[in-house]
């Protein structure tokens, strides 16, 4: 089988066993993973801007903030619960998006990483201090239905594990087409990419629309999974950084990186328990350690680790034959 | 009918005049030399075409559609391709993948490319078949799924060209194509603008300070010093023009 070929039967297995899972967990744990599933939605979104059009963002803590707000008022004021939410949110964050990308189209590098820091502050600030928004109040969402279906805590699992899937595969389809190309290109060399034809304007818009819808559809579904919005979680800037290190461990442009390194940033505090506030250390130790050795992230360095075990298996074997080979023809001599 | 049309194009660098109304009218299906020697505003002018550098006074029409107003991508949709000074691929990506991005302008619908709707995915089918021509017609199809960074320079240089003629372009432009090339090489990679002159009847436009490679694909030639026109006629006529060689050799030389 062909290296891709191995990628996507290795993609169908994981989401068959994440499929199957909650049939022999805790019901708990499938909560936990539903949770960490919103931050793999918002990663994957990142890694659209980050990771292949080579836009470093550290401000789609404000679009998930965007997706998880929309529905948390209409949820409020209008009654709805998580499929209309789905859809308001994700064309509300990717509306900002486009406008976020139109601003600041002519940064790059630091200066877009600061710009978009801002846009997360701004936002912060607006929840904050905005009476509609509740400050740290907050705002209180009743039971999740989805369809008009009730769903509990193993159908939130499905339902956020199917966004999930739908993102990411969103995501793929994309980045194999030309329009992904493109994004690539400009990555590689801006200049080249506009020799090629390629509108830089349109397309930086558009990377960064695409990927604020899908880190704002991530915030709808943590806005569910909590049922429960408030500045405590969505004041300040610190899961932009998340989102940002979940890519950069992971690994860029690496969807299966997205995954990894959004389950990295979602769970170490949780399992670090009474000591979470470590969880900043160790996501910063996490950081470093990437760059410094792996700047492919874990993804990289697992796929550089599978490619080496499989060259080195395969001139084994050769070797054996070879000596096998010898002696054979020392015996018949 | 010209196809390319260059008047009087003045660009200013703070008080540097690199270009100072210069003309130059390049034929259809020739290969079309702009020499000058280092300074003479020949990459300025290649830039006010390609469309990386602004100009102030003067025109640039190509078949009739003004420039001026055009960004780097737009004149990919006329037909005008390039290729760069210093080798510029999309370095992460493999053969087929750049020239694949070469083809951008004929990607169609960016809606059904990105979601694999029929049609979309019938276009890429296309587009890759295309691809697959060009990487055979340069050579190349023996590293069409190598990443381009591992390329040996002079397969790089042909991925190059094969990136800017994936579109089909009318005129390409070539900004020092041989520059960092040994001898060898450069022989190579004139047959290849020959041929694809010839062959895909592509207008090609050299920037160039290297004779050799002047005098062997030329058909006419502009020679630029100080932003100003200073010769125009055949490669043989040019080199053996009294302002040619004082532009090249210094004053006191060309008298000796």
């Amino acid at each position: 089988m062909s290296e891709r070929g191995w990628q996507i039967a290795l993609t169908f297995l994981a989401f068959g066993a994440l499929a199957a899972l909650p049939t022999v967990i805790p019901r708990f744990y499938a909560s936990l993973l539903a949770f960490t599933f919103t931050y793999v939605i918002a990663a994957v979104g990142v890694n659209v801007l980050t990771g292949y059009t080579g836009l470093v963002t550290v401000g789609h803590g404000g679009f998930f903030a965007v997706g998880a707000y929309t529905t948390a008022l209409m949820a409020r004021h209008v009654g709805t619960s998580i499929a209309p939410g789905l859809i308001a949110g994700v064309i509300l964050s990717g509306l900002i998006g486009f406008a976020l990308g139109m601003i600041c189209l002519r940064l790059g590098g630091a200066f877009l990483a600061i710009a978009t820091l801002g846009f997360a502050l701004a936002v912060g600030a607006i929840l904050n201090n905005w009476p509609l928004f509740e400050g740290r109040e907050g705002i209180q969402l009743s039971k999740n239905t989805f369809f008009g279906f009730p769903v509990g805590d193993v159908g939130f699992y499905y339902v956020s594990l199917g966004v999930t899937a739908l993102v990411m595969l969103a995501s793929w389809s994309i980045m194999r087409s030309g329009v992904g190309r493109a994004f690539i290109a400009m990555r590689d060399s801006e200049r080249a990419a506009e020799a090629m034809g390629i509108n830089l304007r349109l397309y930086k818009t558009v990377a960064f629309a695409i990927s604020a819808a899908m880190t704002g559809a991530g915030g709808v579904l943590f806005a569910h999974h909590n049922r429960y919005v408030s500045t405590e979680t969505f004041g300040d800037t610190w899961l932009s950084v998340d989102f940002l290190t979940a890519v950069v461990v992971g690994g860029q442009a690496s969807l299966f990186g997205s995954g990894i390194g959004a389950a990295f940033v979602a769970l170490v505090p949780y399992y670090l328990g009474e000591l979470r506030d470590f969880a900043y250390i160790l996501n910063g130790v996490a950081l470093i350690a990437v760059l410094l050795f792996a700047p492919d992230g874990i993804a990289g360095a697992l796929a550089r680790g599978l490619r080496w075990l499989v060259a080195r298996r395969r001139p084994a074997a050769a070797v054996v034959d070879s000596m096998s080979v010898q002696r054979g023809a020392g015996w018949n001599r | 009918m010209e196809s390319l049309r260059v008047r009087g194009v003045h660009v200013n660098f703070g008080g540097l005049r690199a270009l100072d109304g210069v003309d130059v009218e390049v034929p259809p299906g020739m290969i079309f030399g702009l020499l000058g020697p280092n300074g003479a505003g020949k990459t300025t002018l290649f830039n006010c075409i390609s469309r990386f550098q602004v100009y102030g006074r003067g025109s640039i029409h190509y078949r009739g559609h003004d420039l001026g107003p055009l960004g780097p991508h737009g004149i990919a949709a006329l037909g005008i391709s390039r290729t760069f000074q210093n080798i510029n691929l999309f370095r992460t990506r493999t053969t087929m993948d750049n020239i694949l991005v070469g083809m951008h302008c004929r990607m169609g619908s960016p809606l059904a490319a990105m979601f694999a709707l029929p049609s979309g995915r019938r276009r890429e089918r296309a587009l890759r078949a295309r691809a697959m021509q060009m990487a055979e017609m340069f050579g190349l199809t023996g590293v069409l799924g190598q990443q381009v960074v591992q390329l040996p320079f002079g397969y790089q240089k042909r991925v190059e060209l094969a990136r800017a003629l994936a579109c089909e372009p009318t005129l390409l432009l070539l900004d020092e194509p041989v520059a960092g090339c040994n001898e060898e090489e450069t022989r190579e990679l004139s047959e290849i603008i020959r041929a694809v002159n010839r062959e895909l009847r592509v207008t090609v436009l050299v920037v160039e300070h290297d004779m050799s490679l002047v005098r062997a694909i030329c058909d006419e030639v502009t020679v630029l010093d100080f932003g100003r026109n200073i010769a125009h006629g055949s490669p043989v006529e040019i080199l053996n023009h009294p302002g040619v060689i004082e532009a090249y050799l210094g004053e006191t030389t060309a008298h000796a």
